[in-house]
């Protein structure tokens, strides 16, 4: 699993590592049962304060992702397919955001813009 | 012992042994050399008393500067315990050195005192001498260099004096040492200098260290007054020289007190000297006797029976203290006024304000001796000599024609007075 | 103790100059703080303050639970410094003065202290006196972090520092928060290097205190506007007062807002617009931090 940050895109660092270890987990690169790095390795290896680790890890166990441990590694909780469904098409609505806005603001017709994502989907399955 | 390490480590040093040897060098030197009775020196020196004092001052002197030093360092106000580490290695090796030095000049045949006297003498000497300039405050610097100049010309007689009184020495000796010692390793005295720069330890010449130390005294000094702004500066040497002495120059009420630092010294001697050798005279009479002596050295008024050929030397001495403090003391002109000029005229400038300057001392002690003079002169109903006065204190003979007619054209009442 | 470091209403006043205005601070344990502020807003000062090096005016200042002014070896022993301006014996070689320090501190990492000097590229045989600037730092830093410190303080650490090594002691710094559970408060102005490792972030300008929470709220504080609008230009200026800074070209503006009074739903309709937001790192809000109070 790889985690990036960015200390310097505005974006706090927590939300950062939260939204990527939700993807990970929505596209399956962590099942269930995966451990995740300590804090400490994670601090040392992006080079980010621990307590912003911690405080992701904690958010993420109250959301249901995670499952931390005394004394040993957080692991990603089993969760049931519907709720990960919901997960993922949340995402893909947050990912999606933006581009909506870019739609409007090119001055392109919903329909056209949804035309358009279908042909990338296609291109892409082929 | 890891306790007394911080100050051990810190005298560990090359410089240490290279200014200590000199200085102890030179020390023994001048006293084997007063140490030779002779008539003149016979009653002023004690040379077994100086002794005493003098290489414990040494040894505190160092210790001190050294001390001193590393307090200014911005790494030193961390260190836990630091004062008292370091007063505790100072206090030890002061102890040390006196002891030693006690027992050895006890053991002179020299000596009229006992081993406590020395050693508390000795302790005295170290405190004082760790704190001489160390002292954040300039007017203590003063005082503590009025004291070792009287301790060293009067040797002989306070030396009779802590006889006569020993508990009353022992007791003044130890308070000295200790009122010097906590001065040195007070907290507050600490505080004010943490950050503020430092001169480098003499033995040492750090060139960068010397260069910020001498930038940042400037800098916090401030033009004297207000600044000098580019219209007034018109063009040519005198208008610079007029900016500079303006904003840095020695001009001014202020700068009085400054000159006659020197003359203070010389005050104090000659008051002792009247005072231990008054005899049945007033002191008053003694004084103007003194004076007079110094000043104008005719052999019609004897001093106290002896030739007061050695006062004019005195002058000298302190006048040409004076003119190396006013030739040597950095006169500066706002950096942004003075970038017009090139390095030569900048150099002509500050030479000139220091030329300058030198005469406004001269002319200010002048003054002051002249007042002294007349009323010496005065109170003895003596003439006053001008000529003498000026041969004395410009040329240190003991008249020369130019200046006896130019005495005697000055002088009030005109009183060409036969000479030797 | 749980405040490492505490003032109340803490004012310094140089003659007319008032260095420190009634600031109260309360810096947590086991935190890195990053101390902002432009030149002269009271920095190093308020480190000054700290140590108790200088006194207050009025206000009182906790360090390690103790008055400032009475700091003595139970609590010296815990703190270490790094000054801004570094004046080291001269003289001595740069193990010499490890050495020296060392006597003062009952306990003293060896193994720290070799690592340090490899990592940081600080040669031990070398005189003091004839080190650069940079390696002064180096040697500074070293200095006071062997003791492992429970205060860690450091007046711009890395300004001399090149990159690589730069790196190299901000991860250190991390280590040091976790391994001696040290609170540890820097101040700096190369904000890229702060924004990494610290997570909370004071900030001082003109002696008062225009900012004192977490990175994360802080960030979360002021937002970038991009706006495109839906029918027709912009209005020449928008009068709204969480807007902080703004340009307008035609259609499209660019705004930085204060996002705790902004509304954007209202703005969004009520300029036909539509507005994609973007969060502002530390160094694009800097200068909105020392502008928005002082005004």
């Amino acid at each position: 699993m790889i985690l990036v940050v960015d200390p310097h895109s505005g974006i706090p660092v927590y939300r950062q590592l939260m939204e990527q270890i939700r993807f990970h987990v929505a596209s399956g690169v962590l099942s269930p049962g995966d451990e995740i790095p300590s804090t400490r390795t994670l601090s040392a290896k992006l080079g980010v304060n621990p307590m912003t680790i911690s405080k992701a890890f904690a958010l993420l166990e109250e959301e249901g992702v995670l499952e931390r441990r005394p004394g040993l590694p957080s692991v990603v909780r089993k969760r049931r397919d519907d709720r990960l469904q919901a997960t993922r098409i949340k995402q893909l609505e947050e990912a999606l955001r933006p581009i909506a806005t870019k739609v409007f603001q090119l001055g392109l017709d919903p329909e056209e813009a949804v035309a358009v994502l279908r042909r990338l989907l296609d291109t892409d399955k082929r | 012992m890891i306790y007394l390490q911080p100050f051990f480590l810190l005298m560990g040093r090359a410089a240490v042994f290279w200014v200590g040897a000199a200085v102890l060098l030179a020390l023994s030197f001048l006293l084997a050399g007063i140490g030779q009775p002779d008539e003149i020196t016979a009653p002023y020196v004690d040379a077994v008393f100086l002794a005493a004092l003098g290489f414990p001052a040494v040894a505190g002197w160092l210790a001190g500067e050294i001390i001193q030093e590393f307090l200014h360092c911005s790494f030193a106000w961390p260190l836990p315990s630091v004062l008292r580490r370091l007063a505790s290695g100072f206090v030890v090796s002061g102890l040390t050195i006196s002891l030693v030095v006690a027992a050895l000049a006890s053991q002179s045949s020299a000596s009229s005192h006992g081993f406590l006297t020395l050693l508390a003498l000795g302790l005295a000497g170290y405190g004082l001498c760790g704190n001489y300039f160390s002292s954040q405050k300039a007017w203590l610097g003063w005082v503590n260099l009025l004291v070792l100049i009287l301790l060293v010309t009067r040797s002989r007689y306070l030396s009779e004096l802590a006889a006569d009184h020993r508990l009353a020495t022992l007791a003044i000796s130890l308070g000295i040492a200790i009122v010097g010692s906590l001065r040195l390793f007070s907290r507050s005295d600490f505080r004010r200098r943490a950050f503020r720069l430092s001169k480098p330890f003499p033995g040492t010449y750090s060139l960068e260290r010397s260069v910020d130390y001498e930038r940042e005294k400037r800098v916090k000094e401030g033009p004297r007054r207000t600044s000098w702004t580019a219209r007034y500066l018109g063009i040519g040497s005198w208008n610079w020289i007029r900016a500079t002495l303006h904003t840095h120059g020695p001009i001014g009420w202020r700068t009085v007190p400054k000159a006659l630092n020197p003359l203070w010294v010389l005050g104090l001697l000659l008051a002792t000297n009247a005072w231990s050798d008054k005899g049945d005279l007033s002191f008053g009479e003694a004084l103007g006797k003194t004076v007079y002596g110094a000043l104008f050295g005719s052999p019609h008024v004897p001093a106290f029976g002896q030739d007061s050929d050695r006062h004019p030397i005195v002058i000298l001495v302190i006048a040409a203290m004076g003119a190396v403090l006013a030739l040597w003391s950095p006169a500066d002109l706002k950096t942004s006024l003075a970038y017009p000029l090139s390095r030569r005229q900048l150099a002509t400038v500050t030479h000139g304000v220091g030329l300058f300057g030198t005469g406004i001392f001269f002319a200010e002690i002048f003054l002051v001796l002249t007042v002294t003079g007349h009323l010496a002169a005065r109170r003895l109903s003596h003439p006053y000599r001008l000529h003498a006065l000026l041969s004395r204190s410009l040329v240190g003979h003991r008249h020369t024609h130019a200046a006896r007619l130019l005495g005697t054209a000055i002088s009030p009442g005109g009183h060409p007075t036969q000479n030797r | 103790m749980d405040s490492v470091f505490e003032t109340h209403s803490l004012t310094k006043r140089f003659d007319d100059l008032v260095a420190l205005d009634k600031i109260d601070l309360k810096i947590r344990r086991q935190s890195i703080v990053g101390l902002l502020g432009r030149n002269g807003s009271g920095k190093t000062t308020l480190f000054r303050h700290l140590m108790g090096l200088q006194l207050p005016t009025e206000g009182t200042v906790e360090t390690m639970g103790t008055p400032a002014a009475q700091l003595d070896h139970d609590e010296l022993i815990r703190i270490g410094f790094v000054p801004q301006e570094i004046r080291l014996l001269d003289w001595m070689t740069v193990q010499q003065h490890l050495r020296y320090v060392s006597c003062f501190y009952p306990e003293w990492d060896m193994d720290r202290q070799k690592r340090l000097q490899r990592e940081l590229e600080l040669d031990p045989t070398s005189v003091v006196g004839a080190l650069s600037t940079g390696n002064l730092q180096k040697l500074a830093i070293i200095l006071a972090v062997c003791h492992h410190p429970q205060l860690l303080v450091l007046d711009e650490p890395v300004s001399n520092l090149d990159p690589i090594v730069r790196g190299r002691l901000l991860e250190f710094l991390l280590e040091v928060l976790q391994e001696d559970q040290a609170t540890i408060l820097v101040s700096s102005h190369v904000l890229r290097d702060v924004e990494k490792i610290v997570d909370w972030v004071v900030c001082l300008d003109r002696g008062r205190l225009v900012a004192d929470e977490g990175l994360d709220e802080l960030k979360e504080r002021f937002a970038e506007w991009r706006i495109t609008s839906r029918n027709g230009d912009l209005p020449s200026r928008f009068s709204d007062t969480f807007v902080l800074e703004q340009d307008i070209r035609g259609r499209e503006a660019r705004l930085l807002v204060d996002n705790a009074q902004a509304d954007i739903e209202t703005f969004q309709v009520t300029h036909h617009a539509d507005v994609t937001t973007r969060p502002l790192n530390l160094e694009e809000m800097f200068p909105l931090l020392v502008s928005a109070e002082g005004e």
